[in-house]
């Protein structure tokens, strides 16, 4: 074990939490090397408002089609895919309904009917991890590191809930004001906000264009601009 | 439908579940009352293994003739076992008891009921599983584990007991399914002893305690989630990247 400190950012946190196999086990191999490992609370805002999210967006889809085929074309339906991902990810939605309707264990079929269907099963297996993994995820956030520090006065750690219809919500997952109490400091910080934003830049391609580097550059713009 | 039944039972063998008899108490009438019992639709918990308890029934619509019939008769035999001892009564003096309560018919729901059997014997094969570990015999134990295994498919049909339930059990399938096949550990076995117990003793367990069970059993070395999650997941996740994309033209 390092006898250092590792400041641990959203991209650890998330891989820790949400990501699968190879990812996973590389944050918790990175986390368990340093002896303090300290978790800002903005990378838990940042987390909630971020990767959690897809996973909320998915299960709240899954209630919302009622299977896992159609939530599949539905999600490929979103944003701007190009054609021919559409089209793949479409096929594979079609295919997964003829195979769940073809197959189905007959026994079980006849002593619990639609319960023993393939496409109920996929489905509410499919949306219970959804919400273990979110539930979970939420959970073990303050564990995964020795500390977490820096709070942030304008903002509360809610914890995910359901609501009537059914849908999980992870509100609120912003600061109760206008300006996170972060940009105050950042400001006072000028020349740090400045190598953030070359330090992204000099980035390879491929990190430079993630989605959280994109909206993290965007944001160190703004400031930028409202400083002078 | 009715609670006349004035057969007594001895609270010693369900001293758990004495809250919940009471919580039902107010709820369930007997006599001119029960028309209007018959409609309602109950959702009760308990924290007691072992015990079959109202549990979201509609009465009007479910009819324990069909559901049940082959199954009467162990019922009933099964419920000679409780020895007598206190009484319970109603506000109107009819006398309700826990045979009654737990052992009429129309109280346990199937799903619980083969639960409950498919839980307990499946802790059995675990815990024969684990004797054998801890004998070295590896193969053996991973035998009893392959015949746990053969259960889960029901298991998971049962999952109208509670969304919990569903979960754990989810859990489990998927946790084993990720093993691909290699034997489980010693410390595998006894966290898979740990989560089947838990889920016996608290079939509808709260979703906050599911996930405190599947985080501790996945600390044994499980992966609880599958492949098809995964997928779903890059694929939402996708639509982010494809925003990200449009701001960046």
């Amino acid at each position: 074990m390092i006898k250092s400190k590792a400041f641990v950012d959203t991209t650890i946190l998330t891989n820790r939490l949400i990501k699968f196999g190879k990812e996973k086990k590389e944050a918790k191999d990175a986390l368990s090397v340093y002896e303090i490992t300290e978790l800002p609370v903005y990378a838990i805002k940042e987390f909630k408002a971020g990767p959690l999210d897809y996973v909320k967006y998915l299960y709240n889809k899954l209630v919302e089609t009622g299977s896992v085929a159609d939530t599949t074309i539905a999600l490929s339906r979103i944003g701007r895919l190009v054609n021919r991902q559409q089209t793949a990810i479409r096929t594979l939605g079609e295919l997964m309904k003829k195979a769940n309707s073809l197959s189905v264990n007959s026994s079980l079929r006849m002593k619990y009917g639609q319960l023993a269907e393939k496409e109920n099963i996929s489905y509410d297996s499919i949306k219970y991890e959804a919400k273990m993994l979110l539930y979970k995820a939420w959970k073990k956030r303050n564990s995964i590191t020795t500390k977490v520090v820096q709070p942030l006065s304008c903002y509360q750690q809610s914890p995910p809930y359901e609501e009537k219809n059914g849908q999980l919500s992870l509100k609120p997952n912003k600061c109760e004001t206008d300006n996170c109490c972060l940009t105050e400091k950042l400001k006072e910080k000028r020349f740090n906000v400045t190598k953030l934003k070359v330090t992204i830049d000099k980035l390879p391609i491929a990190l430079k264009t993630k989605p959280e580097n994109v909206k993290r550059q965007k944001i160190l713009r703004e400031i930028n601009v409202s400083l002078t | 439908m009715l609670i006349t039944d004035n057969e007594t039972a001895n609270y010693s063998e369900v001293k758990g579940s004495i809250h919940l008899l009471k919580s039902v108490d107010s709820e369930i009438q007997t006599g001119s009352n029960a028309k209007q019992t018959s409609k309602s639709n109950y959702r009760i918990g308990i924290n007691t293994a072992r015990m079959p308890f109202v549990f979201g029934h509609d009465f009007k619509s479910w009819s324990i003739e069909d559901d049940l019939s082959d199954n009467k008769d162990t019922l009933k035999s099964e419920a000679k076992d409780i020895p007598t001892g206190e009484k319970l009564t109603n506000k109107d003096n009819s006398v309700k008891t826990i045979r009654n309560l737990y052992f009429q018919d129309e109280f346990i729901t199937p799903e619980l009921r083969t639960g409950i059997q498919l839980l307990e014997t499946s802790q059995k094969y675990i815990t024969k599983s684990l004797e054998s570990i801890r004998h070295g015999k590896r193969k053996e134990s991973d035998e009893f584990i392959m015949q746990f295994k053969a259960f889960l498919p029901e298991l998971f049909c049962c999952r109208t007991i509670s969304e919990s339930f569903g979960a754990v059990v989810n859990a489990i399938q998927n946790a084993l399914s990720n093993m691909k096949g290699c034997p489980l550990s010693e410390k595998q076995i006894v966290a898979l002893h740990e989560i089947i117990t838990g889920l016996l003793r608290e079939p509808a367990m709260s979703f906050e305690k599911a996930v405190d069970y599947v985080s501790e059993f996945e600390d044994a070395d499980f992966e609880v989630e599958s492949a098809g999650l995964e997928g779903l997941l890059k694929l939402t996740e996708m639509i982010d990247e494809v925003e990200t994309e449009l701001i960046n033209d």
